[in-house]
């Protein structure tokens, strides 16, 4: 396997840290890095997904020191120390949040030492440093999250009826903001409250106050392990990992019925929500039966997705995966899990799985899998044309449509997703 | 292979500036005596590298893979414009579109630490195995430029070994201020590195057309109608083009360009090394600039006269639709932004349609937009001027005070001002010669006819600035005093 990649289905560290930090409400992003990093990284992670433009703040809106050759030569403390105080001047929010690109983390700028300045002088600011030679996206989030776990969480009292939920990585997840409302929703009808950090407003108070936790609920099989592990020491917040997106009602109410088992919620309560629930989708699908068909599909995209995708479609859904590709070079303990999860699935001869992150590898793979349906990013329509067989893009990137509050997640994002993908074509 | 001889940045070649804060006359003032001289900001904001533009510049070329040699961060805006290049097959008659071809070679910490060359060597060898180009662009990066990989050694030797020609396109993004460097890093490749050293034999009615990717097959289809009347055959390059059409490059009796600011510095060395002449004269946004465009054009290959026949039979036809445009247009006052050659040629169509300019925001300047800018001073005396590459809290502050009734440019941040906008750069629709003139009329009638999506959103959403810069000095955050 070759060490190239082609086609990237993800931006760098940077990319997917500026995604996150630029989604916590009222928080500025502060850029230490090339001219050209911001917007670089908003095309490159969210015009790519489904054109989810710079909302707030992105793209040629984010300060930047712009590092140019004099900086790469002489250093660019003192930039940054000139953009921070003048972005304080100028742009209006609550948190700021100094991430580093390649060339300051190649030049060794001391990016700490000036952000302690800050903070004495009672600014709120986080850093992280995020070179974009350290990984990808999904790096970039971890480190997000480990930075505030760090240096902005605060010790509370606890609140049992509390959860943060995290492994929904903004962008890399194209529905994110769907599927992290429609999670919320079904977690609030269990009675909790919800902190995203990504959603309904939250952002320098929740960061602060999540230790009030009772639970850290990740939804990845491999995502937030460092967070996950400060919160627990430092804050005494146990986690429940769910290793994939809940999609439809066999995975959704699997995911309820082990969060209310773990936070001890009313059996009863969680029993009505799961009835109820499961019970509106079926109102939806057997309107469906005169239209049912059955594909071989393919499959391409993160773990997260291709789980919950995969799972859906297969055990409530009837549908064959013939091959599943995942793109998000999962450690490997998580692989070993993802390849048993999808070797068990109920109903069906387990698919091929394949890990890459290299087009050229995964078009051959389609091409030998001899699918009757593509679900993949916007770059597998291409080899869905050659076949011509149906194609929809589920996964990072997608360039062919829109995508705002549309979610895949729960019971009515399985609901979008068959609306998505069974539109008789 | 032939040596790479590296262009100098727009800074030192033509004196290009991006920072600069204030009125027409006195802009003009300033560069006629050569007294402009360059700066930066204390405050500023994200930008869009040379890298971006010279990914922008080859994605859609034929046959080609483009190596970023690069984290994958700086592929980003690949991936965005690989869905335009898709639209763009479609509107060019292909019924199953492919996608761009681009790789990175994905430096790691380790790569940092140890240099790229040996995997960039891998990654030229791993393409010509999967997908036998014709043309592979190696691209340079920040990252790979600070732990200087010797990106051209390694091209010179591996070239021995590969069938596609290699270029090296240096476009290190920490290298300019000025992102329409990254053009002449393209050029300069396609020069050293598939151009031979003798010129072709002649055709005397080729012309090459310099086309940058954001010129949509609309404008090609129109261009190539104005041309094609008065018996010029239209060579577009790089746009679209395959290795045959570059090469044929030399080859032509003249060269223009939809832009003069993408491909000024190609031109001119077409010139001083193949005898090429080539046009000095603006993009053909509006009518007078096309009517110019045109005659210059058709001056260099003998044409004039039909050129001139022509203009005359295209006025008729347009008149009764700008005569109505005009009243639909008149005395709107408008704000123009974006990059020089388009947002001052943009200013002129505005004047032809009645609207009055207030402000104008280029990405830079300097002498290629200096006659330009007198032409508007001509037609509308005094207006406020920035420079700025992008730094849209500036601009912000300025339409604040100018409280514009029609914004003309990109218009991602200005909705949430209230201010309705139509841009003069679109990936579907006309914006170049007759036709152009009269599309975006129409867009800039339709935004003033109904504002309600901008109005709207302004009463719910607000721009990231604090209120207290609204009441500051634009060019506050102007380092005039050092010159970089």
């Amino acid at each position: 396997m070759g060490k190239i990649v082609e086609s990237p289905r993800y931006s760098c560290t940077l990319g997917g840290a500026l995604a996150t930090v630029r989604n916590f409400y009222r928080t500025i992003p502060i850029l230490h890095a090339g001219p050209g990093c911001g917007p670089q990284v908003t095309m490159g992670q969210s015009s790519t997904a489904g054109y989810q433009g710079v909302g707030y703040i992105g793209g040629n809106g984010i300060p930047s020191t712009n590092m140019y050759e004099k900086e790469v030569i002489f250093g660019g403390e003192a930039r940054l120390r000139e953009l921070i105080q003048s972005t304080t001047e100028i742009m209006e929010g609550d948190f700021y949040f100094v991430l580093t690109g390649c060339t300051s983390d190649i030049i060794g700028d001391n990016v700490e030492a000036i952000v302690e300045e800050y903070r004495q002088k009672g600014i709120p600011v986080g850093y992280a440093e995020t070179a974009g030679f350290k990984g990808n996206s999904y790096y970039g989030y971890e480190l997000v999250l480990e930075a505030l776990a760090k240096q902005v969480v605060k010790p509370y009292e606890k609140d049992p009826q509390l959860v943060n939920l995290f492994g929904i990585v903004p962008y890399q997840d194209i529905n994110w903001q769907g599927n992290i409302e429609e999670i919320s929703r079904l977690l609030k009808k269990l009675g909790l409250k919800v902190n995203t950090f990504l959603s309904d407003k939250q952002g320098l108070n929740t960061i602060q106050s999540s230790s009030k936790a009772a639970l850290n609920i990740i939804l990845s099989p491999w995502l937030a392990k460092k967070a996950a592990d400060i919160y627990e020491e430092a804050f005494d917040v146990p986690y429940l990992r769910f290793p994939g997106l809940p999609i439809g009602p066999t995975a959704t109410s699997d995911f309820l019925q082990k969060v209310g088992d773990f936070l001890e919620i009313d059996s009863n309560l969680v029993r009505e929500v799961i009835h109820e629930e499961s019970d509106y989708v079926y109102h939806y699908f057997e309107r469906l039966t005169e239209i049912y068909v059955r594909y071989n599909f393919a499959i391409i995209g993160d773990s997260n997705n291709v789980l919950g995708l995969t799972k859906f479609l297969a055990e409530d859904f009837g549908q064959i995966p013939v091959l599943v590709v995942i793109t998000d070079s999962p450690d490997d303990k998580a692989r070993n899990e993802i390849v048993e999860i999808l070797s068990g699935l109920e109903c069906v001869v387990p698919p091929k799985i394949v890990f890459t992150k290299d087009q050229w590898e995964i078009k051959n793979e389609v091409i030998k899998a001899k699918p009757t349906y593509i679900l993949g990013s916007s770059l597998d329509r291409e080899v869905a044309q050659e076949l011509s067989v149906p194609f929809q893009s589920v996964s990072f990137p997608v360039t062919d449509r829109l995508v705002m509050n549309r979610a895949y997640a729960g019971y009515r994002g399985s609901i979008t997703l068959i609306e998505d993908l069974f539109t008789p074509r | 292979m032939s040596v790479n001889v590296l262009v100098e940045n727009r800074e030192e070649r033509l004196n290009s500036i991006i920072a600069y804060g204030g009125v027409s006359t006195e802009i003009l003032g300033k560069f006629k005596e050569k007294c402009l001289k360059n700066a930066d900001r204390s405050f500023t904001q994200a930008f869009q590298c040379q890298q971006m533009t010279s990914i922008l510049t080859l994605i859609t070329v034929k046959d080609a893979v483009m190596l970023i040699h690069a984290p994958v961060g700086c592929t980003g805006c690949a991936s965005f414009m690989n869905s335009a290049f898709r639209r763009g097959q479609i509107l060019r008659g292909v019924k199953n579109p492919i996608n761009a071809k681009w790789v990175a070679t994905d430096l790691d910490e380790s790569d940092v630490i140890h240099g790229g060359e040996e995997k960039l060597r891998e990654a030229i060898l791993e393409i010509e195995k999967r997908h036998k180009p014709k043309i592979i662009f190696v691209l340079t990066s920040c990252a790979s430029g600070i732990i200087g990989d010797d990106v051209e050694g390694v091209i010179a030797n591996v070239s021995k070994e590969v069938d596609a020609k290699v270029l090296p396109v240096n476009c290190e993004g920490f290298k300019t201020k000025i992102t329409a460097t990254g053009y002449d890093a393209c050029y300069n490749a396609i020069l050293n590195h598939i151009l031979d050293e003798e010129p072709k034999p002649k055709d005397p009615n080729l012309v090459n057309v310099l086309s940058p990717f954001s010129i949509n097959k609309k404008d090609h289809i129109e261009l190539e109608r104005l041309l094609s009347a008065i018996g010029i055959k239209a060579n577009f390059v790089p746009a679209y083009a395959g290795l045959e059409d570059i090469e044929r490059i030399t080859s032509a009796a003249a060269t223009t360009t939809v832009c003069h600011v993408h491909g000024e510095y190609f031109m001119d060395v077409l010139e001083k090394k193949y005898g090429i002449p080539y046009t000095r004269e603006v993009m053909p946004l509006g009518i007078e600039s096309t009517d110019k465009w045109l005659l210059e054009v058709a001056g260099l290959v003998g044409k004039t006269k039909e050129a001139k026949e022509l203009i005359k039979k295209e006025h008729e036809r347009i008149k009764p639709e700008i005569d109505y445009l005009k009243s639909q247009l008149k005395g709107k006052r408008a704000f123009i932004s974006g990059g020089p050659a388009r947002a001052t040629t943009a200013g002129t169509l505005a004047q032809e349609l009645g609207i009055e300019l207030v402000g104008l925001h280029l990405y830079h300047f300097d002498e290629l937009v200096g006659e330009e800018i007198k032409r508007l001073v001509e037609s509308y005396g005094s207006f406020n001027v920035s420079v700025a590459n992008m730094q849209p809290f500036e601009q912000a502050n300025l339409i604040q005070r100018l409280k514009p009734d029609l914004f003309i440019g990109v218009g991602t941040w200005i909705a949430k001002q209230g201010i309705t906008s139509a841009s003069v750069l679109d990936q579907l629709r006309n914006s170049l010669g007759y036709e152009g003139a009269l599309v975006v009329g129409r867009k800039l009638a339709d935004a003033v006819k109904n504002p309600s999506f901008g109005e709207k959103l302004a009463k719910w959403r607000k721009l990231p600035y604090k209120q207290e810069w609204f009441d500051e000095n634009p060019f506050k955050y102007l380092k005039l005093e050092e010159v970089v």
